[in-house]
């Protein structure tokens, strides 16, 4: 009974359009006053939710990411990429995802993916006759890639919530991260062979893709320095955040000279913006989070699933409806932290690896990302290419298929997730 | 979350109040403070990398003050935040109602967001002050006190009590708020005008 009402008092405060950040807050302040309990343990939870150095390397990661966005890096790496596989037969369309996947490797945001790439391939596609709504869709859904392919932001906060190491939810995002890429690779291919309306990219010379690749370089040398850095154990992932940001100040500033003052200043405020608005559900997830244990919210999920679900394989079946119909209408840090502390305990309970369920869960926020009416990639594509919304849920459609795809691959072969992070 | 707010006529009693002005001063300057704090946490925490592997030092303040950089930046900027209209919520129902109940939902919403900082600041207030008291310090090589990292939650939900106040009396003399799905993530927004070209404003908006 007590799961209900705070299910129903959530939905109805966040459906009359209160911020989620005080959704959550409120209603757990409201709970734990209801309860009798000092409001004072409010006050606590608020000094704690940010103190924490692992979460530093968001507003950092950010930072990078808005720096490399202003920095116009996307036209390198996608030159780089579509020298050497631009002619194949959908080639283009590889090489947006490429462009993605690498840039993913060196940004934790798949909005500033998105946007990156889909800057620079979205005309040149076009201008190649790829249908707009095919073009759109594939830039949206590669977009999705920055949260799954490490550095990943929700990963980060993932691993924060549960306790398990960044490094190897990192890790673990790899395997399904090119999975993803392979399926979408492919969908490029079939597209490309049955339409047939698309102008073929003619072959780059050696010289070129030289050229292209030499320019591209040091963006790439960034993943490298980062990821390395980490997994070599140089430093850790809040310090190869750091580091990442001030290698793209140097690296668009001084050695590509695309970043000027007001593009670094801009950068600035969008991180120190949506890290604010990110923290406050992080700290409004903390308040709720404390008082759905203390009215044991957890161990009633547990029991329910205990008492009516047969096994863990419907549970996930269950859990993935739940994401895919909330993802309809909720940012998905906010889908993170509002279902992972209450769904962990049973999580755990069921024997499922936490490491696995992390990547099961990011994929399932990465549809999120490309579902209307609420999905974020899908309004920036829509901002970048400037057209219709409709434009760009027609294109995203197969995406979404392929991407439910993934998780059921990644279902039946754990090792996907599990083989890189333990085995390697 | 985009909104429409054309401004009031220059002669109306709330358009030219040099209260309201100054609330939206004070928050506009918190969030530029925290963009310069946002730029020292960067430099210190290179600067540790730095020092423990070209200079074999390593520092042991840069982790305790990045931490609490943190802290500072994220609590003053949230009245700015509030102002810009930049948190997530859910607009897909506000989308199809009608503008009195849109501005109904935002008055609802400014009266939960004071209400909540009236408790954070009353009880935040009481836990710095037990800090000061017992003396209490950080558990870290820099042991340092803990109202430093106490102070910001007061002073940021202060902040954010005055804006949400401010907010909610220009509220009747305003055009009701417009909602769009789009509008959920103000910085999304900024991220596709940065791609597209497009000029972002940088005082805040009004």
């Amino acid at each position: 009974m007590t799961l209900l009402i705070v299910v129903a008092a959530l939905l109805l405060l966040l459906f009359v359009g209160l911020p989620v950040a005080f959704a959550l807050a409120g209603l757990g302040t409201v709970m734990l006053a209801l309860k009798g309990l000092p409001l004072v343990m409010v006050a606590q939870n608020l000094h704690g939710a940010i103190d924490n150095f692992v979460l530093l390397s968001v507003p950092l990661f950010l930072f990078m990411s808005n720096i490399l966005l202003r920095g116009g890096v996307g036209r390198d790496l996608f030159d780089a990429v579509q020298s050497w596989v631009g002619h194949w037969p959908g080639g283009l369309g590889i090489a947006a995802l490429l462009s993605c996947g690498i840039f993913s490797a060196i940004s934790g945001s798949s909005v500033a993916t998105a946007a990156t790439v889909g800057t620079v391939a979205i005309p040149e596609m076009t201008r190649r006759g790829y249908s707009t709504s095919f073009t759109l869709g594939l830039l949206a859904a590669g977009g999705t890639l920055g949260i799954l392919i490490p550095p990943s932001i929700p990963l980060i906060v993932y691993g924060v919530i549960t306790e398990e190491s960044i490094g190897r939810l990192f890790l673990a995002g790899v395997g399904p991260g090119l999975l993803l890429i392979a399926l979408f690779s492919v969908y490029c291919v079939l597209y490309a062979t049955f339409t047939k309306n698309h102008i073929p990219t003619e072959k780059a010379t050696w010289r070129q893709r030289r050229d292209t690749t030499l320019r591209a370089l040091p963006t790439g040398l960034l993943a490298f320095i980062m990821l390395g850095g980490i997994y070599s154990g140089i430093f850790t992932p809040t310090e190869a955040s750091a580091i990442g940001a001030s290698c793209a100040i140097l690296l668009t500033a001084a050695l590509l000279r695309t970043l000027n003052w007001r593009g670094f200043m801009l950068a600035v405020r969008d991180s120190v913006a949506t890290t604010i608005v990110l923290f406050l559900i992080v700290i409004g997830a903390k308040i709720f989070g404390k008082a759905v244990t203390l009215y044991q919210v957890p161990a009633q999920v547990s029991e329910l699933v205990d008492t009516h679900v047969a096994s863990a394989d419907l549970f996930l079946v269950i859990v993935a409806g739940i994401l895919l119909f909330i993802g309809l209408f909720l940012e998905s840090l906010s889908m993170l932290l509002i279902m992972v502390p209450v769904l962990l305990p049973t999580v755990l309970g069921l024997g499922i690896d936490p490491i696995w369920f992390g990547i099961f869960f990011v994929i399932l926020i990465e549809v999120a990302l490309i579902t209307p009416p609420v999905g974020m990639n899908l309004f920036v594509i829509q901002a970048v290419a400037r057209t219709p919304l409709g434009t760009v849920v027609k294109g995203v459609a197969p995406f979404i298929g392929l991407m439910m795809l993934s998780v059921v691959l990644v279902w039946m072969f754990p090792d996907i997730v599990l083989y890189i992070p333990f085995r390697m | 979350m985009a909104t429409s707010k054309p401004p009031l006529p220059a002669t109306h009693p709330v358009a030219g109040s040099r209260v309201l002005a100054l609330v939206d001063g004070v928050a506009w300057a918190c969030a530029r403070l925290g963009d310069v704090l946002l730029v020292l946490i960067t430099v210190f925490l290179t600067y540790e990398v730095v020092a423990r592997y070209v200079f074999f030092a390593p520092t042991k303040w840069t982790q305790d003050v990045s931490i609490v950089l943190q802290i500072w930046f994220a609590y003053l900027g949230m009245a700015f935040v509030l102002r810009q209209r930049q948190m997530i919520r859910i607009t897909a129902l506000l989308t199809m109602a009608g503008p009195s109940l849109r501005r109904i939902a935002e008055g609802f919403s400014l009266a939960v967001i004071a209400a909540f900082c009236l408790v954070a600041v009353i009880y935040g207030w009481d836990i710095m002050m037990d800090s000061i008291r017992l003396g209490r310090r950080q558990p870290t090589m820099l042991e340092m006190p803990n109202w430093i990292g106490e102070l910001p939650v007061i002073v940021g939900f202060a902040l954010l009590f005055v804006q949400a106040v401010a907010d909610l009396i220009r509220l009747p003399f305003r055009p009701a708020p417009e909602f769009s799905p789009a509008g959920e993530h103000g910085p999304a927004e900024d991220d596709a005008d940065a791609a597209s070209g497009t000029a972002l404003g940088e005082e805040p908006r009004t």
